[in-house]
């Protein structure tokens, strides 16, 4: 019995706002004007698997100068997919896709904890809500057993907990429109129809199925040299798991009394690699297990994250909300970390324009209200970046992840000089290389995904790069470049025509080889200047300048080590960049923190 | 050569500054609103009027200022009960309505945020809803003698007596009943209520047989307490698909004297949720009384001009009564251009209907009557209540209705 996969939580969400009264329409803001209104959202937590564990083959593989063979390992990856472990990854989903901006209720049995804007509440509902128990089944076989499952027993409950609610709610109303004498009267009268019928068409039943989960695992050993020329043998663990989640979205029709899927969307983690540090002998089982765990409990937030950003694609989920002033770049706005505002979010700014709404910018969350409830009244700041715009102006939430794609083409130059006993050579050794070549890799930025104002529109790039010389002049021939490394930079908005220039700073790694036997290896420190245009939120222009310092690690010719001198390479850096936004966040996700929780702990204190 | 050179120039002039400049925007320099685009929403107190109104201007600001400008224009001349009501009235009150638009804040009691927002051409459309001080501006209206107070014409007829009863609906009726005498009363009526146990006096219910047409009891009864006008209150209610419940109040509105219809209006409650249903009513009950109360105010205003109507019985015998008959309908006709309503009776009971102007009520009528009485015998008052009187007219003192 306590193996069944019991429902853990029922969580409802209700709206607040002005359509309490009767004939709001005339109070009531049109679509120029529309505000986000909270949404009731009841989740299960009970999520389906397609399997009952998940299985992994490990290979042995070794990673050699000769090159790399893998073969089957005798240890088999078997992770139980029981209560424990979908609840945990529940607990990711929702996390991640009922937030903040959503009030919810937990269910017990005969009572319901409320969460709303302005605190929780518990309410007694004197009856008992079954449990959902999703199996293991395909997608059909779950949705077909949840829409039982709401229409029979689920709905009736739903009426008793929406009455409870429904006082509470009230008191919500919007201070403004508490000036109206029909809100007042509202108040004082009870509720209406109008009100129970936009709360409980806004009420939303979320339920989560992933799909067949396949991975690759490997344990590696690896070859290295240690310093006193012997060989040692390390050993790595790296997993690829994807993890897709099907989202069935209801939402309940008071007319008919049933639950209709309102949506259903795919949310994919993408490929989620994961490695550990490495082992000096032949790691054990649990190890392995832990590197698995790790990777997979990444995996499920990384496709959270992605539905996430899919939500913010429907109107109904997304935030609407007028802009309510304008001080120079600067905007500000209700709503903030309630409605699961994150810092450097992007928001579209939308005008009517001779009956047609036209996108007249973007603007970008700096510092986010901690609107915990009704009596705070500092706004949320945000900084025009592209475009204008007007007090009341709409702002529509952006879908972001804040990671791009980053594809770039420069050209490099250096010239090795060297130190010999102290004393700097004026000559240099080598002529100038001149390689064009290009660089690809990702770039995150580090306010949005870790929420945090400190670290607003610092982006961490990784990269791998490549260049080709074309220079002839030198007696060592061609040289051909291939490395890596991590970048960081600090992007700072000019006007709002969407230029920003950035400081920033690459460690890179790379090696160097021609056709003469020449072979160099340098450790590469790259103080840059980015000038850059952000078309969107999605699609960004770079051009990059810098300096290219390498400190040369290994040089031979005709396995000859030149090491007469301490060697540097230094020349200037030039690119020309284009970044994409990616919904798909894969391992990235391990960078993301949570949506805040600054008001759980206020409320806490 | 020249020319060509001069002619490029031009052109290249002409692209230029046309490319250069920005189009223009221009502001509105008259008093009045640019639009007239306003709504009622409600009226939150006898005094207060909440009013949607857009406002169209280059800048937001001036958007605003219009907007609370359109406010200010729908309460003096929009809507279906504007304070100015005649042309008349419009004129005089031009110079007084500009200085208006010119200081909205005065009479503005309440803005709400921007409610929408739309860019037509250069210009920027803001809607608002605001609260406006309709009370002050009929002050300041009455003042400068644009318009005429409620005040002045009450002292001219006097403003009406009312009696409000529960038709149909049971309690909740009843309900419905002390709420509107409420509205009536801060409105300025005066309001006879009827006690439990209240009976139509026995001259009314006599009368009233004899006219032969079919009896109101309600209508006699308001005849007996002497109000000008009655009301009587339905009451409906319904419950809805999802536990909530909503109630509908309908208010027709009657000249005593006459028994003419001088308004109806129903109001509906939202459909709520509620523990008791009289809180539905209430709702209901306002939303109607809101509604009938300018009808009963515009009415009673045309009877200020045009004459308040009176019911007047004679009881006479059947050897005087067409002498009696010929003399009153005589002496009423001499006081009103309107033609007199005679009702049913018989050869010894008359009674008319006059519309009276400058006549408070019934005993000044009667003294009125009397003095220019030339028929048999001489006029007694019987009773005189609100807009009804009836009085004793015969040469020999006897009448052939007994009067309990």
């Amino acid at each position: 019995m306590k193996k069944l996969l019991i429902l853990l939580g029922i969580q409802l969400f209700f709206v607040s706002m002005l359509s309490a009264v009767s004939d709001d329409s005339m109070l009531k803001s049109d679509s120029t004007q529309k505000k986000y209104e909270r949404k009731a959202v009841m989740g299960l937590a009970d999520i389906g698997f397609m399997q009952n564990s998940i299985s992994i083959p490990m290979q042995y593989c070794e990673s050699s100068q000769s090159g790399y063979r893998c073969s089957p390992w005798s240890f088999t990856v078997n992770y139980p997919l029981e209560y424990s472990e979908k609840m945990e990854a529940a607990k990711t989903f929702y996390e991640w896709t009922i937030t903040n901006r959503f009030d919810k209720i937990v269910m017990q049995n005969g009572k319901a904890q409320m969460f709303t804007k302005n605190g929780e509440s518990t309410v007694e509902t004197g009856e008992y809500i079954p449990y959902f128990t999703s199996g293991t089944d395909s997608l059909d076989g779950f949705k077909s057993r949840l829409e039982d499952y709401l229409n029979s027993s689920v709905k009736n409950s739903l009426g008793v907990l929406l009455d409870a609610t429904i006082e509470q709610r009230y008191k919500e109303l919007p201070e403004t429109e508490q000036e109206t004498f029909m809100v007042t009267k509202a108040k004082e009268l009870g509720v209406s129809i109008e009100f129970i019928r936009t709360l409980v068409n806004s009420s939303y039943v979320f339920a989560a199925h992933v799909q067949y989960i396949k991975g690759d695992g490997k344990v590696i050993r690896k070859e290295r040299k240690s310093f006193d020329g012997r060989t040692v043998y390390f050993y790595d663990i790296e997993f690829d798991i994807p993890v897709n989640v099907t989202f069935l979205i209801y939402n309940y029709n008071p007319e008919s009394k049933q639950f209709v899927l309102h949506k259903k969307l795919v949310a994919m983690s993408g490929m989620v690699s994961g490695s550990t540090d490495s082992y000096l002998v032949i790691p054990t089982h649990n190890q392995v297990m832990a590197v698995f765990n790790d990777t997979f409990q990444t995996a499920v937030k990384a496709a959270a994250i992605n539905a996430n950003y899919q939500l913010k694609k429907d109107d109904n989920f997304a935030l609407f909300m007028p802009v309510k002033a304008v001080n120079g770049s600067k905007i500000e706005t209700d709503f903030g970390v309630m409605e699961d505002i994150r810092v450097d979010a992007p928001f579209t700014v939308m005008q009517s324009v001779d009956g047609k709404m036209k996108n007249m910018g973007y603007v970008r969350a700096r510092k986010v209200s901690e609107n915990c409830s009704d009596g705070y009244n500092k706004p949320t700041i945000m900084k025009i970046t592209n475009g204008k715009a007007e007090e009341a102006d709409l702002l529509r939430e952006y879908p972001w992840t804040g990671l791009f794609f980053n594809l770039g083409f420069g050209m490099n130059s250096s010239m090795v000089q060297g130190v010999e006993h102290n004393t700097v050579t004026t000559d240099s050794l080598l002529d100038m290389f001149l390689a064009p070549g290009l660089h690809l890799g990702g770039s995150v930025d580090l306010g949005y995904s870790t929420n945090s104002q400190a670290l607003s529109e610092f982006y961490l790039d990784f990269f791998i790069q490549g260049s080709v010389g074309i220079d002839d002049s030198s007696t060592v021939g061609r040289l051909a470049w291939f490395g890596g490394g991590l970048g960081l930079s600090k992007r700072l908005y000019a006007g709002g025509a969407g230029f920003y220039f950035a400081p920033a700073l690459n460690l890179a790694y790379e090696g160097g080889w021609t056709s003469e036997d020449f072979k160099i290896q340098q450790f590469i420190v790259n103080p840059q200047l980015h000038f850059g245009f952000s078309v969107n939120p999605s699609f960004d222009v770079v051009v990059k300048g810098g300096w290219n310092l390498g400190f040369i690690t290994s040089m031979k010719w005709n396995d000859i080590n030149v090491d007469k001198y301490n060697l540097l390479a230094m020349g200037l850096t030039a690119s020309l960049d284009f970044n994409f936004h990616l919904p798909i966040v894969g391992s990235t996700a391990k960078m993301y923190s949570k949506p805040s929780d600054v008001c759980a702990s206020k409320r806490k204190k | 050569m020249k020319k060509m050179f001069v002619s490029l120039t031009i052109a290249v002039a002409v692209l230029f500054s046309s490319c250069g400049s920005a189009p223009v925007c221009n502001a509105n320099t008259q008093p009045t609103p640019a639009i007239y685009e306003a709504s009622f929403v409600e009226s939150s107190g006898t005094g207060e009027m909440m009013i949607k109104s857009s406002g169209i201007g280059c800048t937001m600001e001036e958007a605003t200022v219009e907007a609370k400008k359109t406010a200010i224009w729908f309460v003096l001349e929009g809507g279906d009960k504007p304070i100015l009501k005649s042309a008349a009235e419009k004129t005089k009150a031009v110079g007084l309505a500009q200085q208006m638009y010119a200081n909205t804040a005065k009479y503005i009691r309440f803005q709400s945020e921007v409610k929408a927002k739309a860019k037509q051409g250069t210009k920027t459309k803001l809607t608002y809803l605001f609260k406006v001080d309709v009370a002050m501006i009929k002050e300041e209206l009455v003042a400068s003698e644009i318009i005429t107070s409620e005040d002045e014409i009450g002292e001219k007829i006097g403003m009406p007596t009312i009696s409000v009863f529960a038709d149909k609906g049971g309690d909740y009726a009843k309900t419905a009943v002390t709420v509107m005498q409420e509205y009536f009363q801060d409105n300025s009526f005066e309001v006879y209520a009827a006690a439990q146990g209240d009976k139509v006096n026995s001259i009314v219910s006599k009368i009233s047989t004899l006219e032969g047409a079919e009896t109101d009891p309600m209508h006699d009864l308001a005849l007996s307490l002497g109000s000008d006008i009655y009301a009587k209150i339905n009451y409906s209610g319904g419950a809805g698909n999802m536990g909530t419940a909503k109630a509908s109040v309908t208010v027709e509105v009657f000249e005593t004297a006459s028994g003419k219809l001088l308004g109806s209006t129903t109001g509906y409650s939202a459909e709520r949720k509620v523990t008791d249903p009289n809180a539905l009513v209430q709702e209901a009950t306002n939303d109607a009384s809101a509604k009938i109360i300018s009808q009963i105010k515009k009415e009673w205003m045309e009877m200020a001009k045009k004459g308040k109507p009176f019911k007047v019985t004679v009881l006479s015998n059947s050897a005087d009564g067409a002498g009696v008959d010929e003399a009153v309908y005589g002496a009423l006709k001499k006081m009103s251009p309107r033609p007199i309503k005679r009702l049913a009776g018989g050869k010894s009971t008359f009674s008319y209907i006059a519309y009276l102007k400058d006549v408070p009520n019934a005993f000044e009528l009667f003294q009125s009557l009397k003095g220019t009485y030339n028929g048999p015998g001489k006029l007694e008052k019987v009773s005189d209540t609100g807009s009804f009187l009836v009085f004793k007219a015969s040469s020999t003192g006897s009448i052939e209705l007994t009067i309990e």
